[in-house]
């Protein structure tokens, strides 16, 4: 790859006449050499996952809702949460019914459709550009049943029900019970690809496969992998008092960038490491991500959601475009989900937001011809209880996932969708139902769509269930 | 990627014996201060017109004395040392012959204090945004300003335990914010009371009703009817009192036969205590003493404590917590008032709190990794006061583990300083302004932080964060080698929240055009007459003299410039090394 060690070494003359000079002029320039690298070393094997962490406990019991004969025993569990029948969006289930000889009829919450501004989800699914797998969780073995629950037999992850361990749980699935700190695996993700030398061909080594729109959290980090966190709206450059150029910023700028090398302290020195690579990342970046756009009317007004999106969408055109990035992974998040209280008024904005945000983003994504190319998935801390607590649910365990783009297996249900039925036989209590597919086997999906091969390694406990594809993604 | 700064340690000239706060007397670090004044004596030269002469005084103008031990105490214990703090409690320790005497006078006397309550600023014709500004203002008037420094420092940490936030639709808006900043006068009333009086007031808070949804929770109606909200139970249980496993004394975990930790409730305690904190309602009973008055509506009130219908109460028998002193079982039929009173005596009695709070506080105020002995001093402390609140925060700053200067050298002591303390911090070492208040302090966040504003119950950092730090260059005791290292701070540290803040303290220490809001006339002065007495003078203050060579050099590098007045006018150079001092990695570490 001499080729790209040149370019490297071109690109960094360009960054480095731009700190000297310091001024926006050279950006675009810069931005012209990084183009005219891309152009040879193009990334025509680019691939990003990006994660939509639904903090807090989507009741995902409602986002997916029994329709016909099964509505009368979803209604009575749910009472005053439950959506009401004839305003569900129905939609075409036949490959699910199929594979699990299951007839039952199934509709999107309405705040996923008709009413978004865009269509929002439930255009994405007829389109087949989005699926659900049904009742995922965490696990560390498979668990029959309620009397196998009870019994006190089964493995079981650490603290379940509790919104941080759970969590974590999410975000790690190593197969411990998860009690202390641990990689999260989507860092185990990126460091299988880094073996691989998916990002050796990059002008930015600096700039970490693992980015995160939302501070710090468990899913991105490995032992070797430093995740690189981002604002929605932007990458801001230190200012350093003075006037550019001058001796005051630049014997200023020398000195506090000197002190971050200076060992002082642990934890002192992990901030001082933390804000230097933040530095590094951002007088290389920051020009080149004022130069991108994305076209905004499509997604949700002040949203959280769709400006992280926004802004993801402009690191996936710098990163593949400009710097030749082949693998990068995301993380997104929108709280507001612990619905305890209030649940159809606040779940429905959410969801409403969560599906107009979603659908932009894939459409942004296709405009940039690469919709094959960007998988976004949900997660969330657990399902929640079947049974309802008056005006919301309180904190459960399975529960159903979102992937959206070009190259899911859309337009179906994946997994198993429980009984819907208080006391079912999956039921632990109020309707918090056992998962049926753990975290570990919808990690390996996608991981093994993004190129993993070595699956065993990025998800250590899959061999205690019985696929490592639940059959989401084509190819 | 981390070791490298590791290994850099030999080849970095750091002074060989620790820095010197060794000793307790006032003038000892003298010589240190002399030694590092002479290897800058040469960089002064370009500057220092005046004499260099450096001695201590003992008066609150001018230079401040050497007095690392007095301001490392006040940095724990109160929103940031002021000058005169500094000198009395410094004057305190002449007078009683030794620092623990002191320190423990200086607690007694704060303990003795009347609340300063937050002043109401809300203009009730004016916005939502603007009810969160009054509020903020009126939190950093009295972080900087109020005397009852240890209590507005230990309501604050109780506001990060016992959380409800304005990032809630409903608090967000103006009764909300009149709620939230009423709920933390609550905290700040019962701060130095008994634990059991706190989480009493906290439960039939209408704030933390709204926010953690008990409020008009009410008992099933039926088996598979809608059931009670677990919401608070499974948080008050989780976050507030006892967490998920069970201690020992000492905030270990216990651990059965095969070594597993052990539960501290499962799901049917929940349910259990959900049941008992049914009936909970917002008190809209003006026109009569109904307390059922609007209970399928949504009105609210945020002013008054909640009062409880029976009505909508489970009167049936509850089976709480087996472990507490206090009885497990709750009797049928006893009413909601006593069924609520008699959960909170079950919580209150289990053997977890004492170490579980103790662990928090000391968090707070001094370290991220207290050893297993002084969690159970502490903890012992709250048993032996009757869970009292007062004598547990005396426990935590006066232990040899939060005062020993031994300990603090450690290269994991202390703490990342509480991002908002660095800029109340600011305020209160330079007597900053609050003068028609600079709304920029009230917008400011560093690292996110705002008082009452985390985005969860779950505060804006966790104690169990453990960031990726390499240790194995360095000797740790077993107790940390066995859990991992805590940063809980660092949990927002992110590399874009780096730069923002560094960015947001460039802008606060050098004001603009029109304000600069830190009084800085006596350091002018000194950098003006005696530059290293200024160094001095700011390591005392800012770092209670601990800055490092590094440091030093650093300033002396913006002393010693060649640049003309006219490109780097002298009083610039003086905000430029505050702003490298307040953004260099030591100082984010309160030691």
């Amino acid at each position: 790859m001499s080729n790209a060690n040149f370019s490297r070494r071109q690109f960094l003359n360009g960054c480095a006449a731009m700190g000297a000079a310091g001024a926006s002029a050279s950006l675009a320039n810069l931005f012209h050499i990084g183009q005219a690298v891309a152009a040879t070393t193009t990334a025509s094997d680019y691939k990003a996952l990006v994660c939509v962490f639904l903090l807090g406990g989507n009741d995902s019991f409602n986002m997916l809702v029994p329709l016909g004969a099964a509505y009368g025993d979803y209604a009575s569990a749910r009472g005053a949460i439950a959506v009401p029948e004839g305003s569900a969006i129905a939609i075409d289930s036949a490959g699910y019914a199929g594979r699990n000889d299951d007839n039952r009829a199934f509709g999107l919450h309405p705040a996923l459709g008709a009413g978004a501004a865009n269509g929002g989800l439930a255009a994405l699914y007829e389109g087949g550009s989005m699926a659900l797998l049904a009742n995922v969780g965490t696990l560390l073995e498979p668990i029959r049943d309620a009397d196998e629950y009870k019994a006190g037999t089964s493995r079981l992850p650490s603290y379940l029900f509790a919104h941080n361990h759970q969590q974590l749980q999410w975000q790690t699935a190593d197969g411990s019970a998860g009690v202390q700190a641990a990689a999260g695996w989507g860092g185990r993700l990126a460091e299988e690809m880094i073996r691989h030398n998916a990002n050796d061909a990059t002008l930015l080594p600096e700039l970490s496969m693992n980015i995160s729109l939302a501070g710090q959290h468990a899913f991105l980090g490995a032992d070797s992998v430093i995740p690189y966190a981002m604002s929605a709206s932007g990458i801001e450059r230190l200012v350093v008092p003075g006037t550019d150029g001058g001796i005051r910023q630049s014997t200023l700028r020398r000195t506090l960038l000197g002190l971050l090398g200076v060992p002082n302290h642990l934890m002192a020195d992990h901030l001082a490491a933390t804000k230097q690579r933040a530095y590094d990342v951002a007088e290389m970046l920051s020009g080149l991500y004022q130069e991108t756009s994305v076209d905004g009317t499509l997604y949700p007004a002040e949203s959280s959601l769709g400006a992280q999106l926004q802004a993801v969408a402009r690191m996936i055109d710098i990163s593949r475009n400009a710097l030749g990035v082949r693998r990068q992974i995301y993380l997104c998040t929108l709280g507001g989900w612990d619905t305890h209280a209030d649940q159809t008024v606040r779940q429905g904005a959410l969801l409403a937001e969560l599906g107009q945000a979603l659908h932009a983003f894939h459409a942004t994504t296709r405009a940039m011809g690469i919709g094959h190319e960007v998988t976004t998935f949900t997660g969330s801390d657990f399902g929640r209880t079947f049974n309802s607590n008056g005006d919301g649910s309180d904190h459960g365990w399975g529960g159903h996932q979102i992937i959206v783009g070009d190259a899911v297996a859309g337009g179906d249900i994946h997994g198993q969708v429980p009984e819907l039925r208080l006391g079912s036989a999956l039921d632990t209590g109020r309707g918090r139902f056992i998962p049926t597919t753990s975290v570990d086997q919808y990690a390996a999906t996608l991981a093994r769509w993004f190129g993993a091969d070595d699956i065993a390694t990025v998800m250590p406990n899959i061999g205690s269930f019985a696929s490592a594809d639940v059959g989401f993604m084509r190819g | 990627m981390q070791s490298h700064h590791r290994t850099a340690v030999e080849a970095f000239a750091r002074p060989s014996s620790p820095r010197s706060r060794g000793t307790p007397r006032l003038a000892a670090p003298l010589a240190r201060v002399r030694s590092a004044a002479a290897t800058l004596t040469v960089a002064f030269a370009t500057l220092a017109a005046g004499i260099t002469s450096v001695h201590a005084q003992s008066a609150c103008d001018g230079p401040l004395a050497a007095s690392g031990a007095v301001v490392r105490f006040l940095t724990q214990a109160t929103f940031g040392p002021t000058r005169e703090d500094i000198c009395a409690l410094a004057r305190m320790v002449e007078r009683e012959g030794s620092e623990a005497e002191a320190f423990e006078a200086w607690i007694d006397q704060q303990l003795r204090m009347p609340a300063t309550p937050l002043a109401d600023h809300f203009d009730p014709d004016s916005g939502n945004y603007q009810h969160s500004l009054s509020r903020r203002l009126a939190w950093f008037e009295a972080a900087v300003g109020a005397p009852d420094q240890l209590r507005q420092r230990l309501a604050f940490a109780l506001s990060e335990l016992f959380v409800v936030s304005e990032k809630d639709g409903t608090l967000s808006r103006r009764e909300g914010q009149v709620g939230l900043q009423r709920y933390y006068n609550m905290l700040l009333a019962h701060a130095f009371g008994d634990y059991r009086a706190l989480i009493e007031r906290v439960t039939f808070d209408p704030v933390m009703g709204h926010y953690l949804t008990v409020v008009r929770s009410q008992a099933a109606t039926g088996p598979d009817g809608a059931q009670p909200d677990e919401n608070y139970a499974r948080e008050i249980l989780q976050l507030m009192s006892i967490g998920l496993d069970l201690l020992r004394p000492n905030g270990q975990p216990r651990l059965d036969r095969d070594g597993n930790r052990i539960p501290t409730f499962d799901q049917d305690t929940i349910l259990a205590f959900a049941r008992a904190f049914t009936g909970l309602n917002y008190d809209l009973g003006e026109v009569d003493d109904n307390p059922c008055r609007g209970w399928a509506g949504r009105g609210t009130d945020f002013t008054r404590p909640m009062v409880l219908c029976d009505r909508f109460h489970d009167h049936g028998e509850k089976r709480l917590l087996a472990e507490s002193s206090s009885a497990a079982i709750i009797p049928a039929g006893q009413g909601a008032e006593r069924d609520i009173r008699d959960a909170l005596d079950n919580i209150a009695g289990h053997p977890n709190v004492s170490p579980f709070l103790a662990r928090r506080l000391i968090e707070r105020f001094v370290t991220s990794n207290p050893s297993p002995a002084y969690i159970r001093r502490v903890a012992d402390a709250f048993d032996n006061s009757g869970g009292n609140l007062g004598a547990t925060v005396k426990a935590v700053l006066l232990d040899d583990e939060a005062r020993s200067e031994r300990v603090a050298d450690r290269d994991y002591a202390g703490k990342m300083r509480e991002p908002l303390l660095l800029v109340t911090g600011l305020w209160r070492a330079f007597d900053g302004s609050l003068e028609g208040l600079d709304p920029r302090i009230a917008r400011i966040e560093p690292f996110g932080q705002s008082p009452q504003a985390s985005p969860s119950v779950f505060n804006f950092f966790q104690p169990e964060y453990q960031p990726a730090i390499d240790t194995s260059a360095v000797r740790l005791p077993a107790y940390i080698e066995d859990s991992g290292l805590y940063a809980p701070e660092m949990q927002v540290m992110t590399e874009l929240a780096t730069i923002q803040t560094h960015n947001d303290l460039r802008v606060l220490i050098h004001g603009n055009a029109s304000q600069v809001p830190l009084a800085l006339d006596d350091e002018l002065a000194m950098l003006r007459r005696t530059p290293e007495e200024l160094v001095s003078h700011l390591d005392q203050l800012l770092l209670a003299g601990t800055m490092s060579e590094a440091l030093h050099t650093a300033i002396a590098r913006v002393i010693e410039s060649p640049a003309t007045n006219s490109e780097w006018p002298l009083r610039q150079r003086l905000y430029d090394i505050l702003y490298l001092i307040v953004t260099s990695p030591e100082f984010a570490v309160q030691r």
